[in-house]
């Protein structure tokens, strides 16, 4: 099959040239799919995560901050509330659940977070046990049972003890007497949870008392309901029967109000992404329509020899598409590949895997390098019947 | 050489533009005939040639060539003629640069299942054909030749071209200043072969040249200046 050599050989000639606008295109294919990939992954993380806890109490502050520390640990924590007030939510009758959360104290300025299983299962934090139980798990074995971050995991043993302090630049008088043993390691999340020393609440409670302190605290409560419908009712009833003063989030609107910003960025990132495509696919026309008139005479040679006019059309679109389809071979592999860094990285990336509807991307993309193509096979369909 | 005419032209006229380039009121070749057409530059012969292959259509007159009417032949029909029936020379060559030097001599019989087997009926295979026909012209190593095309020097080159005109038999072979880029060994060499081969499969010979010394052996010489009385072309280079 000569037409075939010929193609290859062709494609082989002005390889150089093309090169530029095939790695071009791949890159824009790539960006376009980590993007979408990102925006996924974090759209399900923080649906699934906020789909846990129906409302979070803390002291009042901006409801955005409060949610995003509480779940994501982004930001400063928000100040303490008295204890007190966790007993009574928890007792209240539309609570299914309520998970107290004290980040007040320290280890070596890694911060020590006190709460309860439930606290963990709601960030879907997994961890790998070393005492007590085989395989992974997040029930405190005990009181003074602690699981350490995936950072941490470096400079500390399993069945090591360490003990606490009160505060983050602790004196030694702020030191707690009784030391936590490592149970396991959490595994890595991505985020500041990573450097943090998690530690059964009851057993900093104890703690606190055997150092003295009496007035106990925490920092925040996440809160599940029996009923979701009696969503804004308890946030009503919370934000008004007690006398300090709260914050009372319902976590899943704040994070839609976080989702239209997101959105808004990702799809400026998206659109950026596809105009270097259409940029790259450009690149490819005027590439094809220089090649065009340096390939007259080598038409009306190949014209005399009896090649015909839809086989010399043939070759001319078969030469841009094989380049976007290896460009977009290239891009779905530089994303494959860049993916599985940036899950290594963020581990929340590897939890999804890319819907199928993104791969509109790489159609809308492949059509329209397809209408490019056609236009200079087209042309040379023309002129090769005109000769 | 016979009584039959391959190439009949009356009355033919060919414009670019505003620029008439072809006025050409009879031109008989038979067919088997060798015959050589000489002109200075600009006197027509390559736009003649062009127009015998249909690459040109002509704007008046009428153009037989082996019994085809090329101002009416439909594009499928002429494509076909071409690749059987005509064995063309560019004046500079046109090899395809990333073909090699043995594909570009093989190509017509890649595309004409007509030529193939002539070439197969000559000397076996297509491919020793092509050895044969570069042996006559002279090449020192006619073994070597999967170099890409655009590798080998202008004269290489042309002998190339030469090559891929005669395989395959074709009825008609026209050369448009074939030995142009050779010495004056190379060129009696080219014209020599073109003729030797015509000769022998009663092909017809029509070339060009600009050359007026060392052109031998034709059957016919005809002079592009008396043969063109297009008036454009006696003030081309007047200036």
């Amino acid at each position: 099959m000569v037409i075939m050599t010929i193609m290859r050989k062709s494609l082989g000639q002005r390889a150089g040239r093309s090169t530029i606008s095939i790695l071009a295109l791949a890159c824009s294919i790539a960006l376009l799919l980590v993007i979408s990939h990102i925006h996924e992954a974090v759209r399900s993380y923080a649906r699934q995560v906020s789909s846990g806890a129906d409302l979070i109490v803390g002291a009042p502050s901006q409801p955005v901050h409060l949610v995003l520390y509480s779940l994501f640990r982004i930001g400063p924590p928000p100040p303490v509330i008295p204890w007190n007030i966790y007993k009574e939510i928890a007792a209240l009758e539309d609570v299914e659940w309520a998970a107290p959360v004290s980040t007040n104290e320290s280890h070596r300025g890694y911060t020590v977070t006190g709460s309860t299983s439930r606290y963990m299962e709601t960030l879907q934090l997994k961890a790998l046990n070393f005492i007590g139980a085989s395989g992974s798990g997040t029930a405190f074995r005990n009181h003074r049972s602690a699981f350490i971050g995936a950072s941490l995991a470096a400079d500390y043993q399993p069945g090591e003890t360490l003990t606490i302090a009160n505060g983050f630049s602790p004196s030694l008088k702020d030191e707690y007497q009784t030391p936590f043993i490592i149970q396991g390691v959490l595994m890595e999340t991505g985020t500041s949870l990573d450097s943090n020393i998690l530690i059964p609440i009851e057993g900093l409670r104890k703690n606190r008392k055997a150092h003295g302190i009496k007035n106990d605290y925490l920092n925040f409560i996440l809160i599940k309901l029996r009923y979701r419908h009696s969503l804004f009712k308890v946030q009503k009833v919370l934000k008004s029967t007690f006398n300090t003063p709260l914050e009372v989030v319902i976590p899943a609107f704040e994070l839609e109000k976080l989702g239209h910003y997101q959105r808004m960025l990702n799809n400026v990132f998206m659109a950026m992404s596809f105009i270097i495509g259409l940029l790259s696919l450009m690149m490819m026309y005027f590439n094809l329509s220089a090649g065009f008139a340096e390939r007259k005479q080598e038409v009306e040679l190949l014209r005399m020899v009896g090649v015909r006019p839809w086989q010399l059309a043939g070759l001319t679109l078969a030469e841009p598409m094989l380049q976007i389809l290896f460009a977009l071979c290239s891009g779905v592999l530089i994303y494959k590949v860049s993916t599985l860094f940036l899950g290594g990285w963020i581990p929340v990336l590897s939890s999804i895997a890319l819907p199928v509807e993104q791969l509109l991307w790489l159609l809308s993309l492949f059509l329209l390098g397809f209408l490019v193509a056609c236009w200079p096979a087209w042309r040379m369909y023309g002129f090769s019947r005109r000769t | 050489m016979t009584n039959v005419q391959a190439v009949a032209i009356q009355d033919l006229e060919q414009r670019i533009g505003d620029t008439e380039v072809l006025r050409i009121p009879e031109l008989v070749i038979k067919a088997g005939e060798t015959v050589c057409i000489q002109g200075g530059n600009g006197s027509g012969k390559t736009t003649l040639l062009r127009t015998l292959v249909g690459l040109v259509r002509s704007d008046s007159g009428e153009v037989l060539v082996l019994g085809n009417d090329m101002r009416t032949i439909g594009t499928s029909t002429l494509e076909r003629f071409r690749a059987d029936a005509i064995g063309f020379v560019f004046q500079h060559y046109r090899l395809v640069p990333y073909l090699s030097a043995f594909d570009n001599i093989l190509l017509p019989c890649y595309f004409s299942p007509k030529r193939r087997c002539e070439a197969e009926r000559k000397s076996g295979t297509a491919a020793e054909d092509a050895i044969r026909l570069i042996r006559k012209l002279s090449l020192k190593d006619p073994s070597r030749l999967s170099k890409n095309a655009a590798q080998y020097s202008a004269g290489q080159q042309q002998r190339f071209a030469i090559a891929r005109a005669l395989i395959g038999k074709p009825e008609m072979v026209l050369a448009d200043e074939p030995a142009s880029a050779m010495d004056s060994r190379g060129k009696k060499a080219v014209y020599q072969l073109l003729q030797d081969e015509c000769r022998a499969s009663g092909a017809t010979l029509i070339c060009t040249t600009h050359d007026e010394n060392g052109v031998d052996g034709f059957d016919r010489y005809v002079d592009m200046d008396a043969l063109n009385l297009a008036r454009e072309r006696e003030n081309r280079w007047s200036l």
